[in-house]
């Protein structure tokens, strides 16, 4: 390398160790083009060689003769044998290790075998000395100064060995000078000298090659960053600008609206119009902020899927039901419709599942005027290696252009911001899915045509569907599953409401109450815990708790632990302003069997204290009841009822031994229990209270957590045998 | 991990596969000049010009003969040789080629390189010698064999004129037989480079 040319370039680029770290691999690179391309040059010469060298030997010398009989010369065995030796490992190398130092140095040493070959073959010939020239000057092409030297050793030795031994067969003459080696071998080092500068020039020119086009790949890739910066700048600001749009505008009417409603002389009428735009707009907000929530997350890597048992049907049963209000209000169509038999059940996360497909929906209802929206379900290889379920969301819409198709995925980039101005939203919805399928493992595309409308795919892995049930002839009607109108949900229970806020207190208990439930409030988790367990004693229990997981003393996480730890086994649904998702997880794996995002809608806060009520009821009357083997006897029937009553308050104080971890108080209990069972015709219980009387004698926490669970199952089902006094209060006081 | 064991195994192998192709190559080249330097049998010539009507002798001048197998590669240098030694006689010899030939004609024999070169040396007589029979007269067994009578007919030289087999260029024969033809009381040799003559 010429150090004047390199310090030029550094100094007039300031070259960064990056960019000469680049140039050493391009021109790593560019040699390395260079020696396989000169390998392969010589593979095919040593061949050419090789079958030149019979040739030459089968004319000079064909045979050996003795008399008139005669055999095949050994020139010409040498020629075969010997050129196939030569030529066999340098072309070995080549195939298997072209480009590499010890390749081009065993092609040199082949190459000037030849020479010394077909000097001899020729009897020693001054003008086959040329080869050694043409040799020399072809090895130059490698541009490695090295294997002129080995090349030249090789011809020196070649030489001297045989200038010794049978000079004739080199020389000519069989009496040759002393020095004679040495004359050919200036000659040999004369053509060496002006054949090596050319190969160190010829080096020097690839490392300027070199850092010319790493410069330039430098300065392409500065400039590349440079533009998408701005372009991301430019996006950025687009998309805040946007979102300050966005945000304010139902800001300002959630606040213009609630101005509106202080007025004293507001008649009925305007002001459930005015309720009515205040939720519309809050609701609105909320989906901007879950979206940007959601992103971040997505982008920051903190999202993970789950993998469990759904039902497909199930999920576009509600994606169909939120859906096709929506459709109703624009007056469009809306029709889910399956293509193929789809699996009963899937493996995958129902939630990312059916957030994706409702942002499609919502995106394809948005995007149209006329028409209306299908959604078109198949399943795709059902018997192959990766099953998946295609879900195409057909619309009717506005459609794009490619170019504006290219760009939905990006996130902050609307088809073009007259979208953003004509229909709003974030412009993250599609990000969104397109991120969410991936992160299900599977992919969102679309295709689009301007003004006739467009086509998202959905395609979601469905896991092995060996031994699923594939449901055929589906329709539409078959799975859906009329959800109960808020207006119509209501509710016989009672629920515990932890909660401190006063606002959520007041809005969430009064839908409750307005839906008919008895609800009772605890300010924070320690008092929602000790309301649970008193409700449990006296035999007064909660259907459902609402759980806010943010409140002072002992949150909701604590408190849902806390309660579970105990064997509390009521449905607790988890109510938190943390709307990023992933929380849902957080409040699963702390024991809430259920989470809904604050604010929280009135008919969905109706229709999942509904669901969960329903649930752990019909959880209940599954199980099997256990009857005394006196029930029949009437004399003995009032006694067994007796002792049947006192079971939930005995269990209770069991539970709560058990959580204070006082053994001997559940001893006792299991004591009281394995004497009196057996006499009340409970053989069962009578067992089932020796086991856990005997697990109290050890020290695992486990065993009698486990014989205590059954215990308590068993007098549940023993309680159940007699006709209850409150269907509610028999269930809560086993909870 | 399997990489970085296999690494000193691929050296190893490179290694011996070099070492046995130099090996190999070295085999091939001491074959090749063992070959070369391989010298015919030099047969035993007769001393005194054996009287024979179908090839005479000049009594005014040496006579040299070169017994040659028109078949034998090698012989194409000592024929080559020969061109350059003749003018250099200046004509103090008669010059007598005499090619050995199947005693059937066969096809091949009486064409090709040797005839053409041994036709083209001025002042040198080519004669046949269908079955080798005078050829045995004067003893050579190998092609190439050159030997000189003086003028009394008495043996000056006998063996070969090129330095190895198949290989011109200036040997010790070409200065014997320069010293043989001008000198009559030497008796000179030197080894001889070609193919067997007759058959076992």
């Amino acid at each position: 390398m010429n150090s004047s040319t390199s310090s030029d370039i550094d100094a007039g680029t300031a070259m960064t160790d990056a960019t000469r770290q680049r140039v050493e691999v391009l021109y790593a690179e560019q040699y390395q083009r260079v020696a396989v391309h000169s390998d392969r040059l010589f593979a095919g010469l040593l061949v050419g060689q090789w079958l030149f060298g019979i040739v030459l030997a089968v004319w000079i010398s064909p045979r050996a003769w003795r008399g008139i009989e005669s055999e095949t010369h050994l020139h010409v065995w040498i020629a075969v044998l010997l050129g196939a030796a030569i030529t066999s490992l340098p072309v070995l190398l080549v195939w298997q290790r072209p480009g590499t130092v010890l390749t081009r140095h065993a092609v040199a040493v082949a190459q000037l075998a030849f020479s010394a070959l077909f000097i001899h073959l020729t009897g020693g010939r001054i003008e086959t000395h040329f080869h050694v020239f043409g040799s020399l000057a072809l090895l130059a092409f490698y541009r490695d100064w090295r294997v002129l030297v080995t090349a030249s050793t090789v011809v020196v030795l070649d030489h001297c060995i045989r200038g010794y031994l049978l000079p004739e067969s080199i020389y000519g003459v069989s009496a040759v000078e002393p020095l004679r080696w040495l004359e050919h071998a200036a000659w040999v080092v004369f053509e060496d000298v002006f054949l090596i500068s050319s190969c160190i020039r010829g080096q020097r020119e690839m490392r300027q090659i070199s850092e010319r086009y790493a410069l330039a790949e430098a300065q392409t890739k500065l400039e590349a960053a440079a533009r998408a910066a701005n372009e991301a700048n430019r996006l950025k600001g687009e998309f805040l600008a946007n979102m300050s749009h966005e945000i304010r505008t139902p800001m300002s009417a959630v606040i213009g609206y609630a101005d509106l409603l202080m007025d004293p002389q507001l008649g009925a009428s305007d002001r459930v119009n005015y309720v009515q735009t205040i939720r519309r707009n809050g609701e609105h907000l909320l989906g901007i902020i879950n979206d940007i929530l959601d992103i971040s997350r997505i982008e920051a890597g903190k999202m993970t899927a789950e993998q469990i048992v759904c039902s497909p049907a199930q999920l576009l049963v509600d994606v169909a039901s939120l859906m096709r209000v929506r459709a109703v209000e624009k007056q469009l169509f809306f029709e889910v419709k399956f293509l193929t038999p789809v699996p009963e059940t899937i493996q995958s996360d129902p939630m990312r599942v059916r957030q994706t497909l409702m942002n499609l929906v919502g995106n394809a209802l948005k995007f149209t005027t006329t028409g209306g929206v299908r959604i078109l379900v198949r399943t795709v290889d059902p018997s192959g290696e990766r099953p998946e379920l295609q879900f195409d969301v057909v619309d009717t819409g506005i459609g794009m252009t490619d170019e504006q198709l290219s760009r939905v995925f990006d996130p902050f980039a609307q088809a073009d911001s007259s979208t953003t101005r004509r229909f709003g939203g974030t412009g993250l919805g599609l990000p969104i899915c397109a991120r969410l399928a991936g992160l299900l493992g599977g992919e969102v595309t679309a295709t689009s045509t301007p003004e006739r409308g467009s086509v998202f795919t959905l395609r979601v892995p469905t896991g092995a569907l060996a031994g699923v049930r594939m449901l055929s002839d589906l329709t539409e009607a078959t799975v859906t599953e009329p959800a109960p109108s808020e207006e119509t949900v209501r509710l016989d229970c009672r629920v515990l409401l932890a909660e401190d806020g006063l606002d959520n207190q007041l809005l969430i208990s009064t839908h409750l109450r307005r839906a008919g439930a008895e609800v009772v409030i605890a300010e924070n988790g320690r008092l929602a815990v000790e309301l649970a367990q008193q409700a449990a004693r006296d035999g007064n229990a909660f259907d459902v708790i609402l759980m806010d997981m943010q409140m002072p003393e002992l949150d909701g996480y604590g408190a849902t632990t806390r309660l579970r730890h105990q064997g509390y086994d009521t449905p607790i649904v988890a109510l938190t302003a943390h709307a990023m998702a992933g929380d849902r997880e957080r409040c699963i794996n702390a024991g809430c069997t259920d989470y809904l995002a604050k604010p929280v809608a009135r008919g969905l806060l109706l229709q999942t204290v509904a669901h969960h009520v329903r649930a752990h009821g019909s959880a209940e009357l599954e199980q099997a009841k256990v009857y005394s083997e006196f029930s029949d006897d009437p004399d003995m029937a009032p006694l067994v009822e007796q002792f049947v009553r006192g079971l939930p308050s005995r269990c209770a104080a069991a539970l709560d031994a058990a959580a204070r971890r006082d053994l001997i108080g559940v001893r006792s209990f299991a004591h009281n229990l394995k004497g009196a069972g057996g006499g009340y015709g409970f053989p069962q219980i009578t067992s089932a209270a020796a086991v856990l009387e005997q697990a109290t004698m050890g020290e695992d926490e486990g065993r009698v957590q486990t014989a205590l669970d059954e215990m308590v199952n068993l007098c549940r089902r023993a309680r159940n045998s007699i006709p209850p006094q409150s269907a509610i209060l028999e269930r809560a006081t086993y909870s | 991990m399997t990489g970085r064991r296999r690494i000193p195994w691929l050296r190893a192998g490179l290694f011996a596969a070099v070492v046995g192709w130099l090996t190999l190559m070295g085999l091939g080249f001491e074959r090749l000049l063992a070959h070369g330097a391989e010298a015919g049998s030099e047969g035993a010539a007769v001393q005194h010009w054996p009287g024979s009507p179908e090839l005479l002798r000049d009594p005014a001048r040496a006579s040299l003969v070169v017994f040659v197998h028109p078949r034998c590669p090698c012989t194409v240098a000592t024929l080559r040789e020969l061109a350059r030694l003749a003018p250099r006689l200046g004509g103090s010899a008669k010059v007598t080629v005499l090619m050995r030939l199947p005693s059937v004609p066969e096809p091949g024999w009486q064409e090709g390189d040797i005839w053409r070169l041994a036709n083209g040396i001025p002042d040198v007589t080519v004669q046949p010698d269908p079955g080798g029979v005078l050829t045995a007269r004067f003893g050579p067994v190998t092609s190439g064999h050159v030997l000189v009578y003086t003028k009394a007919g008495r043996l000056g030289f006998s063996g070969g004129i090129t330095p190895g087999r198949g290989h011109e260029g200036a040997s010790a024969g070409q200065a014997a037989i320069l010293e043989a033809v001008t000198r009559a009381d030497r008796s000179l040799s030197a080894r001889v480079f070609g193919c067997e003559l007759f058959d076992k």
